[in-house]
């Protein structure tokens, strides 16, 4: 294995604890409020000038950090769940008298050139852009959990397969072979088609690191002192593999998973830039991203930056709250 | 040392191969091999378009076509383009400049502000670190690349700080870890006991020990920024490879888009083979070991 292919699976054998920080994580603002450190110890009173040296630095700034991207993501779960909270209107509604519309009460973000309400389509692109990054985050983790597992669990040939397999692909640019993949499809398809396209494209291919990171995993629960004892005991095989590894594996996938949920949605707003991501007119946060390469018209109509703010605040979010340095700070 | 490099050149030709037949198969059996836009033409008469069916599913099965690849390769043309009518090679050789200074610029402004920006952070206090650095390498890596190139283009900045930008966060993350266990390891809380000044043990006892992996990140990042580099040349209209990567995908060129798999993976490869051949000569003790 390559130097830098080093780094990459250290980097991902840091993630693995990810799964069960950020499950602690979701506990922070009842352990804020409540006790910090030894739970089981009573709760004293403390005067205000202990409470702020004990909640305050290093606390406050990171966990207000981590408010705000809680409170982003919230919002952008809301928008995904139920855009019609947020918009009354269609996403491909034309209101051909009102094109290029600037921020009114009718239309908060105005409109675009085909007189389509950039508030909702906004609302509705973060759902696709959302829902896409989860759906195919959930299907890349399930073919690591089934190519790493078996490396893992079988070993020898099979496993080095796998090692190089991942080499492989780990060492081209993710976002070339996305493209080439994509060129590889036809491009002149349905939206529907393409949304289905994009998604099997970023879970089909987004297997290698986390299958690493699995693969890891499942050597170390295999080693490990309960695996030996219930071999002892007489299980093996697939009930083995069932009962006490795959359980133990859960806080990994979790962390796969949700490491795995930024990155796709960057790179769907990547190919959706380059004209290769959902087709018009369903909107996502790459394709809304593409009237930007009109920079010019940023000068008289700035408000059309606010897709790129918007995704930009999501996928921060989203690191923020599976980053390790922010769940441990 | 040498062992290493012939490992990696080894790796690099067995690692080709394997993608160009990789390449070579997804090509063969993608939707639509073998049709043209040109066979649409009302005016052609059904000879004519078998003609152009023959010619355009020349290479047959994927063996076939494999070999066919290879052939092209030993010739050195690299085969031909359909989108651009012209020798996949000599519009290797226009474009790859253009991309080798983007790529070799990003990294090294993108890893050297990296570096510099974790060694600042080591002396600030740990909550304040903690917080700038995770708040703006979060940041930094939520901006796509294409957003970054049309920040440049608007801002009217040269588009290899695009590329920079986007290796930033990820050399940054990777440096401020390592720095942060050197300033925590026994040698530097001995030589603090020993009253050594503060910047000796910065300069010599925790940022010289991690220079190696500087150069590590260096190799890991040509692949980040090769990956950048695509949607930044589309944006800002760069000729370079990355462009010619974006139009091929668009106009399904796919002998293009073969040939691109294999060089982007001897370019990764061939870095990291680079990297870890200046690391083992920089520390022999270690290069042995692996």
């Amino acid at each position: 294995m390559t130097r830098a292919a080093r780094i990459r699976a250290t980097t991902a054998r840091e993630w693995e604890t990810l799964g069960a920080l950020t499950a602690r994580s979701c506990s922070w603002l009842v352990n804020i409020l409540h006790t910090r450190g030894n739970r089981t110890e009573p709760r004293r009173s403390r005067s205000g000038r202990e409470w702020w040296r004990r909640y305050t630095p290093p606390y406050l700034p990171v966990g207000l950090l981590r408010a705000v991207a809680y409170a982003v993501l919230l919002l952008s779960v809301a928008a995904s769940v139920a855009p019609a909270l947020l918009t009354r209107s269609s996403y491909q509604q034309q209101y051909r008298e009102d094109i290029n519309v600037a921020p009114c009460a009718r239309f908060p973000l105005g409109t675009d050139d085909l007189g389509r309400d950039r508030l909702t389509r906004l609302v509705y692109g973060a759902r696709t852009s959302l829902l896409l990054a989860c759906a195919a985050a959930l299907l890349s983790t399930a073919i690591a959990t089934l190519v790493g597992g078996a490396a893992g669990w079988i070993g020898g040939g099979l496993e080095k397969a796998v090692l190089w397999g991942t080499d492989l692909f780990i060492s081209l640019p993710w976002l070339f072979l996305l493209l080439t993949v994509r060129a590889l499809l036809p491009l002149d398809v349905s939206p529907g088609s393409s949304l289905a396209i994009t998604f099997l494209l970023l879970g089909l291919l987004g297997w290698a690191s986390p299958a690493r990171v699995v693969r890891a995993r499942v050597r170390s629960l295999v080693a490990s002192d309960f695996v030996l004892q219930a071999r002892a005991c007489g299980s093996s095989g697939v009930r083995l593999f069932v009962r006490q590894v795959v359980p133990n594996m859960k806080p990994v996938l979790l962390a796969q998973f949700f490491v795995s949920l930024p990155l796709f949605v960057l790179s769907e707003a990547n190919l959706g830039v380059l004209g290769l991501g959902v087709a018009e007119p369903l909107p996502s946060l790459g394709s809304l991203l593409r009237e930007l390469q009109e920079y010019s018209m940023l000068n008289s109509r700035p408000w059309a930056i606010l897709p790129a703010v918007v995704l930009t605040c999501v996928v921060a979010s989203l690191h923020l709250v599976v980053s390790r340095s922010e769940v441990q700070p | 040392m040498l062992v290493l490099f012939a490992r990696g050149v080894s790796r690099i030709l067995s690692i080709s191969l394997l993608a160009g037949l990789i390449g070579a198969t997804f090509v063969r059996l993608g939707p639509g091999f073998g049709a043209s836009v040109q066979e649409l033409d009302p005016r052609l008469s059904d000879a004519t378009r078998a003609e152009m069916q023959r010619r355009n599913g020349a290479g047959g099965d994927v063996p076939r076509y494999y070999a066919h690849w290879v052939a092209s390769v030993l010739r050195g043309d690299l085969g031909f383009s359909p989108s651009l009518q012209r020798p996949i090679s000599e519009l290797l050789r226009e474009r790859a400049g253009i991309t080798a200074v983007e790529v070799a610029g990003g990294t090294a402004a993108g890893v050297a502000t990296g570096f510099l920006l974790a060694v600042v952070l080591l002396g600030c206090p740990r909550p304040l670190a903690s917080l700038l650095g995770g708040l703006g390498s979060s940041v930094a890596l939520s901006v796509p690349a294409a957003v970054m190139a049309l920040l440049c283009l608007w801002l009217d900045v040269n588009p290899v700080w695009a590329v920079a930008a986007a290796v930033l966060p990820h050399a940054f993350q990777y440096l401020a870890d390592v720095l942060r266990t050197s300033a925590a390891s026994d040698h530097v809380l001995a030589a603090r006991a020993r009253g050594v000044g503060r910047f000796r043990i910065l300069f010599l006892h925790v940022v010289a020990p991690v220079l190696g992996e500087v150069a590590a990140v260096s190799g890991m990042a040509v692949s980040i920024a090769f990956g950048a580099s695509i949607p930044i040349e589309a944006v800002c209209s760069r000729p370079g490879i990355g462009q010619l990567v974006w139009q091929a995908a668009m106009s399904r060129d796919l002998p293009v888009l073969v040939n691109m798999t294999v060089l982007i993976a001897i370019v990764t490869i061939g870095a990291n083979t680079l990297t870890d051949v200046v690391v083992a000569a920089r520390n022999p003790a270690q290069g042995g070991a692996r």
